[in-house]
């Protein structure tokens, strides 16, 4: 039986954690879900409304976990999906399609469990989804959060897990309705060297949606992929009205860059607004881990973070499998020119200087 | 001319003269029944509207406004601004009973060809249109609505000026900007003609091409009033058209709000660049006085043909930017001379204000001679705004609409 004390990967996006993800899944106790929360909150968008203390119904929990999100579908439908969806919409044996759209819980979440089971299992992610729909649908009136735990559990007894962790891009996001609303959980804090962060955040098509539609919600005064609404559209530069659904383009996306240095704001943001809502937390119910240490001595690393999941827990067998599939990562702010270097160095600073104080340092 | 009157003693067959005759009389006696009247676009903006209301205290005159009509009618329409006006602006109510009085709307659009627009007017009213009022046009800058600004502000003015023509007025008043001067900076004449090459956007090339067409009009006597920066109300601060500061002021708060979703307090600790000449006057305009001014200049009797409707007084730029900015709850921001010292976001914000550069970097004075004599030494045509006036005007549209806006997104 699982032991259900929630663990939370929290990160800024970007700092390795679906690394972590991938490897946890690997481990036969640890059911490792990934990218659910950022999946049913659209990129986010939708945290104060999915976190609400609201009671709902399982049907209404099932409905949540399972709609075709507008940011993450248009991204689908013109090819530029971030590789964290796994979902095989390609195949032709799949329920769900490009042209469909793919249910939130779907596109990362199911499918990466799935992959931790073998093959001959005749599990596979178009099943377990309609398992689940009918599972859910028998869930008594809850909270979400709660709706959230108990699926959790649920999958893990499911697959034969014995913890649960869930790992989600931009998790700071979520931090503080986690803390308040998972008040046994532990969190795995992981940290990578910002400039690194905030390369692979502009080029990763996830994190750009998410900018452009935090600036479109925040000039139009409502989010133009959730409502019909097109009041104040004239208020819009520009370089903006292209982003409304219904004007979308893939090459217009594509060729509209941010620069790293915004990223490195948000950055700083993020490492700021973590360690103050961990501040909060016992100490002993906090891990910090930095990404390169994994990269260096991932053995040891990783190690740390199984027994602080559950100190019960075998790893070596599983250190041995894993500790081969580590691959240096793809983005180093060091390419990047002086002058760009400076300014993302800059944009930085604060975050970094926030680590500092607590000892990181790169 | 053929008189078969007297070459062949036929007393029914009347001369062409007589005929002639007949409709000259009967004109003459037409046009002297005919009730004195205004023409005005735009009644339903902000500057047209006041000017409505301006003419209707100012007159006894008949008022025809061309109005589009919408899901209500025309009328219901323009009434029920000018009834939201007297709220906002605290006027007399019994206002709206003048406007019943003496107004009247033809449904309509400066759009449509002249000589349709003059078939409707003529067959729905018997007044002499003495003076045209022209203020109907797009505020808006980006390029993508280039072609509606120049078709509104170039082919509308076409066709209302050949829509005076056809009404027989004496008098064309049209409404441009004083910021076609475009990036002209130092004394700015009432009599400048302005330069497309030197207009910083799509709106001032615009309003140029307007005054092109209006300077090659002769048979009608033409007046160009040059507004500066349009505010609200000088007494209640009351506005409900939001471009021009308060656009600024609206860019800032969207772009404070978007920063504090990437990274929270960011613009509160680090203070935005702008290139920006501090010293330079933002020429603000608030409508009620702009209105007065024009009117007391269309009645009277001075022969200039421009006329800067600008303050004589107003804040500089820096305490207009520091004014808006401290009302957002921002550090004031660091006034540059080039976009080299631009970090990123700098470079993000102003582009976004691209917009206003030139607002911000002209240094201009407008001159008021033909004004100034037009309207006598008055105290009712003060135009001085003071700091704090601007500080007043500031913090209404932020408290009004910008925090009013938010608070009602968070409790949706």
């Amino acid at each position: 039986m699982t032991k259900n004390t929630p663990v939370f990967i929290i990160g800024t996006g970007r700092c390795g954690s679906t690394l972590l993800s991938n490897l946890l899944n690997q481990h036969p106790a640890i059911l490792s879900l990934s990218e659910f929360f950022l999946s049913v909150s659209d990129l986010c968008s939708l945290l104060p409304g999915l976190f609400s203390q609201n009671l709902l119904t399982g049907q209404e929990f099932w409905q949540l976990i399972s709609r075709i999100m507008p940011k993450q579908d248009i991204l689908l439908k013109h090819d530029l999906q971030f590789p964290e969806i796994i979902y095989p919409f390609y195949l032709e044996s799949t329920k769900f399609t490009r042209n469909t759209g793919i249910p939130a819980i779907l596109q990362t979440t199911l499918p990466h469990i799935c992959e931790s089971v073998a093959v001959s299992s005749n599990i596979n992610a178009d099943i377990l989804y309609y398992q689940l729909a009918e599972y859910t649908s028998t869930y008594p009136l809850r909270t979400w959060s709660q709706h959230c735990q108990t699926l959790f559990s649920d999958l893990s007894n499911l697959f034969g897990k014995t913890a649960w962790i869930e790992r989600s891009g931009s998790s700071i996001r979520m931090l503080p309705y986690l803390i308040k609303q998972f008040p046994d959980a532990k969190f795995v804090h992981i940290i990578r060297d910002g400039r690194n962060c905030a390369i692979s955040m502009e080029n990763h098509t996830g994190f750009r949606m998410g900018v452009i539609s935090i600036m479109l919600t925040e000039i139009l005064g409502y989010d133009p992929y959730e409502s019909p609404r097109r009041d104040n559209i004239n208020d819009l530069p520009d370089d903006l009205i292209q982003f409304l659904p219904e004007n979308f383009s893939a090459e217009y996306f594509l060729n509209y860059r941010q620069s790293p240095s915004l990223f490195g704001i948000y950055w700083s943001g993020e490492i700021r607004e973590a360690l103050e809502a961990l501040s909060t937390v016992p100490s002993e119910k906090v891990l910090t881990i930095k990404y390169e240490e994994i990269l260096t001595n991932p053995s040891d690393r990783l190690r740390d973070l199984v027994m602080y999941i559950d100190e019960n827990l075998e790893a070596s067998a599983w250190l041995t499998n894993v500790s081969t599939q580590i691959r240096s990562p793809r983005s180093q702010w060091q390419e990047l020119t002086a002058t760009e270097q400076g300014l993302l160095q800059e944009a930085c600073a604060p975050g970094f200087e926030i680590l500092q104080k607590k000892g990181i340092y790169w | 001319m053929p008189n078969s009157w007297q070459s062949n003693g036929h007393f029914f067959e009347a001369p062409l003269w007589l005929g002639l005759f007949s409709f000259v009389v009967h004109f003459v006696i037409k046009m002297t029944n005919l009730t004195s009247a205004h023409f005005l676009t735009g009644a339903t903006g902000f500057v047209g509207s006041s000017l409505l209301l301006e003419l209707l205290q100012s007159t006894d005159d008949q008022i025809l406004c061309l109005v589009r009509s919408s899901d209500n009618s025309a009328q219901d329409r323009l009434r029920q601004v000018i009834k939201n006006l007297i709220s906002l602006y605290q006027l007399r109510p019994s206002l709206l009973q003048l406007f019943n009085n003496r107004c009247q709307v033809i449904s309509g659009d400066i759009l449509e060809p002249a000589d349709i627009l003059f078939e409707q007017i003529i067959q729905q009213t018997n007044c002499k249109i003495q003076q045209v009022w022209h203020s109907a046009a797009s505020l808006n800058y980006e390029d993508r609505f280039a072609d509606e600004i120049c078709t509104l502000n170039v082919g509308g003015t076409k066709t209302v000026i050949e829509l005076a023509k056809r009404l027989g007025a004496e008098t064309f008043n049209h409404f441009s900007t004083s910021y076609v001067a475009g990036v002209r900076t130092g004394q700015v004449m009432e009599s400048y003609v302005p330069d497309t090459q030197l207009n910083a956007n799509a709106y001032e090339r615009s309003k140029s091409l307007g005054e092109q067409v209006i300077g090659s009009t002769t048979e009608i006597h033409t007046r160009i009033f040059r507004p500066s920066i349009v505010i609200g109300h000088d007494k209640t601060l009351g506005a409900f058209n939001f471009t021009g500061l308060y656009g600024f002021i609206r860019r800032l708060h969207q772009f404070k709000k978007i920063m504090s979703r990437i990274n929270r307090g960011y613009l509160e600790s680090n203070p935005i660049r702008i290139v920006a000449d501090g010293n330079a006057q933002l020429n603000l305009m608030p409508v009620n006085t702009l209105a007065t001014q024009a009117v007391a200049v269309g009645l009277g009797s001075s022969p200039m043909h421009h006329f800067h409707l600008t303050s004589s007084d107003s804040p500089t730029v820096a305490k207009a930017l520091n004014t808006v900015f401290t009302g957002l709850g921002l550090p004031e921001p660091e006034l540059i001379a080039s976009p080299e010292e631009y970090n990123w976001i700098d470079r993000q914000f102003n582009e976004k204000i691209d917009f206003y550069a030139s607002y911000l970097n002209s240094g201009k004075i407008f001159d008021r001679s033909n004004i100034d004599a037009a309207l006598g030494q008055k105290d009712d045509f003060s135009c001085i705004l003071t700091d704090e006036e601007l500080k007043y005007h500031v913090d209404w549209y932020i408290s009004s609409n910008l925090n009013a806006k938010d608070s009602v997104q968070m409790a949706a």
